[in-house]
C-alpha cells in the first residue's frame, strides 16, 4: 500500500530519516541529566559481564583475619580493601561489582517479560475492545489493588526464594502500565485515516497492528520500561533486603545491605555503600527516562 | 446523571474486591505440592497433617472452599492465625491504628512540603530554585526507602543519639518512619503540583484575574491552585497503594508494629490465614480509598457531574 495514503505517518518510520533522528538525538543530549543518566546506565550494564575482570578479588573469598576492615580512605587498613571488607572478610568492592549482575538481570529480563505481557494484554484489549477489553482492564484494576511489593513477597514466599522466581513474579505483576498505555494509544489511532485506509485495502488485523499501531506506541512504551526497570531493580533489592529475594550466598545489593544492618555500629560502610550504588543506578535510569520522555514529547507535537 | 455514574463506580469497586478475594483464595491453592505440608512444621505426623487438612476444609471441593471463605469474609471472619491462635481480624484491627498513624502523618507531611514547593517552582520556572527542585525531586523518587531508613538510623540514632532506632509509643519514634514514608509521595506530589500549576497559570481565567489587577499571590493561590487541586487529590488517592506497600518495608526497618510488619511476619512464619487476611484488608483499603477519591472528584469538579 502506498505511503501517500497516510495522512499522519507513524513516528518511528518518520524518524528513520537522518534529519529526524538527528533532531531527536539533539533534543536528547541537550538534557545534561539524561546524558549523565545514560553514562551511569552504560557503566552499569558493562560492569555486569566484565565483573570478573573489574573486581580486584573473588567476591565469595572469605578471610576471617581481615573482617570488617574500613574503606581505604577512612583508616589505617593496608590498602587491601578499597571499599572495606564485610563480616566474613570478603572484599566489598568486588561484591558490589558482582552485585550488578543480579540487578541487571532482574532489571532487563523482568522488564522485558512484563513489557511483553503488557503489550499482549493491552494490544488485545485495545484492538478487540468489547468484553475482552473489559476483562483485561478489570484484571488490571484487581492487580493494582495489591501493593506490588506485598504481592511479590507472598509469591516468593510460596514459590521459594531465588532469582528465577523473583523475575517470574515481577513479570506477572508489572504489566499494567504497558497495557494501559498501549491500549490508550490504540484507541487514539484506530480511527486515523491511515489505519482505516489500511483496513479498507484489506490488510490483515495483525499486519495493521504490527505495521501501524505498535510503532506509534513504541516510544512511550520504552519510556515506561525505563521507569519500570528502575522500580524493579529497587524492588529486587528490597525483597533480598527482607530476606526473600535471591539466596544469601549470591552477592546482591539487597543481600549486602541486609548483612550490613547487623554492623551499623561498627561498620557503617557495609549497608550504606550498596544502597548508594543502587541509588546511583536507579537515579541514572530515571534521568535517562526523563530525558527520553522530554525528547519524545516535542517531536510528537510537531 | 451522577447517580448512574456513582452506581457504575460502586459496582466496579465491588467487582474488583470480588476479584481480589478470588486471587487471594487461589494463591494458597496453587502452591506446587501440598499446601498443608508447607504450613505445618516439617516433622508433622501423617495424622496431624490429615487432621489439619480436615480442619482447614481442604478436603472439600474447591468451589465449596471458596464459598466458605467468601461467606467468612462477608461476616468479618478471616479465620484464625496459626501462630497467634487468635482470630485474624482481631490481630489486624489491633495493628491498623499504627499503620494509619504512620500513613496519615506521612500524607500531611507530603502535602505541607510538596504543594508550596511545587507552586514556587512553577511560578519561578527555569530559575535556579526550579532546577534544584527538579533534581531533588527526581532524587527523592529514586532513593530506595529502606536505604534512606538505614541512613537515618545510622546518622540520627547510632551517631547522634537524637532519636530511638525503632518501636512505637513516643513522638520521637514517629519521626524517622514518617519522614521516610513521606519521601516518595512528597517528590511525586511536588512535581505534579508544579506541572499542574504551569498548565493552569496559562489559562484565560488566570489572565483575567491578573488583568483585574489582583495581586499575584491571590491569583496564584485562589484562581490557579483551586483548579490544580483536582489532579493532586486524584494522585494522592492512587498513591495509597504505594503508601501501604512502602509501609510494609518501613515498618519492618523501624519495627513499627503496623499491618505491614504483621504481614511480613506472617509470611516468614508461613501463617497463611494471617497472610490472606492482611493482604485482603490492604487491598480493600486501596479499593475503598479509590472509590472515595472518585466521590471527592465528583464533588470537586462539577463538570463531571453533568457529563
Amino acid at each position: 500500500m502506498g505511503d501517500d495514503l497516510m495522512s499522519h505517518p507513524p513516528l518511528l518510520e518518520s524518524s528513520d530519516s537522518p534529519a529526524q533522528l538527528a533532531k531527536w538525538l539533539n533534543a536528547f543530549t541537550r538534557n545534561k541529566a539524561a546524558a549523565l543518566g545514560g553514562l551511569i546506565f552504560l557503566a552499569f550494564i558493562l560492569a555486569a559481564p566484565f565483573a570478573p575482570t573489574l573486581a580486584p578479588y573473588d567476591p565469595t573469598e572469605q578471610n576471617l583475619y581481615e573482617r570488617l576492615k574500613p574503606p581505604m580512605w577512612v583508616g589505617e587498613s593496608k590498602k587491601m580493601y578499597i571499599l572495606g571488607s564485610d563480616h566474613l572478610g570478603r572484599d566489598q568492592l568486588s561484591r558490589l561489582i558482582f552485585g550488578t549482575r543480579v540487578s541487571l538481570l532482574v532489571g532487563v529480563v523482568a522488564t522485558a517479560l512484563s513489557g511483553l505481557v503488557g503489550v499482549l494484554f493491552g494490544g488485545l484489549g485495545g484492538y478487540l475492545g468489547g468484553r475482552t477489553d473489559e476483562w483485561i482492564m478489570g484484571l488490571a484494576d484487581i492487580q493494582l489493588a495489591f501493593p506490588s511489593i506485598l504481592l511479590a513477597l507472598i509469591a516468593v514466599a510460596i514459590l521459594g526464594a531465588g532469582l528465577l522466581n523473583v523475575i517470574l513474579v515481577f513479570s506477572v505483576t508489572s504489566w499494567v502500565p504497558y497495557a494501559r498505555t498501549l491500549r490508550a494509544s490504540i484507541l487514539s489511532v484506530r480511527e486515523q485515516t491511515y489505519v482505516l485506509a489500511s483496513e479498507a485495502l484489506g490488510s490483515r488485523r495483525f499486519k495493521i497492528f504490527s505495521a501501524h499501531i505498535l510503532p506509534n506506541a513504541v516510544l512511550p512504551l520504552i519510556v515506561i520500561a525505563s521507569f519500570q526497570m528502575a522500580t524493579l531493580i529497587t524492588q529486587e533489592a528490597a525483597l533480598s533486603f527482607l530476606g526473600v529475594g535471591v539466596p544469601p550466598s549470591v552477592p546482591s545489593w539487597g543481600n549486602m545491605m541486609a548483612d550490613g544492618r547487623e554492623y551499623l555500629q561498627s561498620a557503617w560502610w557495609l549497608s550504606t555503600l550498596p544502597g548508594l550504588a543502587l541509588m546511583v543506578v536507579v537515579l541514572g535510569i530515571n534521568f535517562l527516562g526523563d530525558g527520553l520522555r522530554n525528547a519524545i514529547d516535542p517531536l510528537m507535537r510537531s | 446523571m451522577s447517580g448512574s455514574l456513582l452506581l457504575r463506580r460502586l459496582i466496579r469497586s465491588i467487582l474488583v474486591l470480588a476479584g481480589t478475594t478470588i486471587i487471594i483464595f487461589a494463591m494458597l491453592r496453587v502452591i506446587p505440592g501440598d499446601p498443608v505440608r508447607l504450613m505445618l512444621p516439617v516433622d508433622a505426623t501423617a495424622q496431624e497433617v490429615e487432621q489439619f487438612r480436615e480442619q482447614m476444609g481442604f478436603n472439600e471441593p474447591i468451589y465449596q472452599q471458596y464459598v466458605t471463605f467468601l461467606r467468612g469474609v462477608l461476616v468479618g471472619d478471616l479465620g484464625r492465625s496459626m501462630r497467634y491462635r487468635r482470630p485474624v481480624l482481631d490481630l489486624i484491627l489491633e495493628r491498623l491504628p499504627a499503620t494509619f498513624q504512620l500513613a496519615g502523618v506521612a500524607i500531611i507531611l507530603a502535602v505541607l512540603i510538596a504543594v508550596p514547593a511545587g507552586i514556587i517552582s512553577a511560578v519561578k520556572r527555569d530559575s535556579v530554585y526550579d532546577s534544584a527542585f527538579m533534581f531533588l525531586s527526581v532524587s527523592a523518587q529514586s532513593v530506595p526507602i529502606f536505604w534512606l531508613g538505614i541512613l537515618m538510623i545510622l546518622l540520627l540514632s547510632v551517631r547522634l543519639h537524637w532519636l530511638p532506632t525503632s518501636g512505637r509509643g513516643t513522638l520521637a519514634q514517629l519521626v524517622m518512619p514518617s519522614i521516610v514514608l513521606a519521601t516518595y509521595i512528597t517528590a511525586l506530589l511536588a512535581r505534579l503540583t508544579r506541572s499542574c500549576m504551569l498548565e493552569v497559570l496559562t489559562q484565560d481565567y488566570v489572565r483575567t484575574a491578573r488583568a483585574k489587577g489582583l495581586r499575584e499571590v491571590r491569583v496564584t493561590c485562589r484562581h490557579a491552585l483551586k483548579n490544580a487541586v483536582i489532579p493532586i487529590v486524584t494522585v494522592l488517592g492512587l498513591q495509597i497503594g504505594t503508601l501501604l506497600g512502602g509501609s510494609v518495608i518501613i515498618e519492618t526497618v523501624f519495627a513499627w508494629p503496623g499491618i505491614g510488619m504483621l504481614a511480613v511476619g506472617a509470611i516468614y512464619n508461613r501463617d497463611y490465614p494471617l497472610v490472606q487476611g492482611t493482604v485482603l484488608v490492604t487491598a480493600a483499603m486501596f479499593v475503598l480509598t479509590n472509590l472515595a477519591v472518585d466521590l471527592l472528584y465528583l464533588y470537586l469538579d462539577p463538570r463531571i457531574r453533568y457529563r
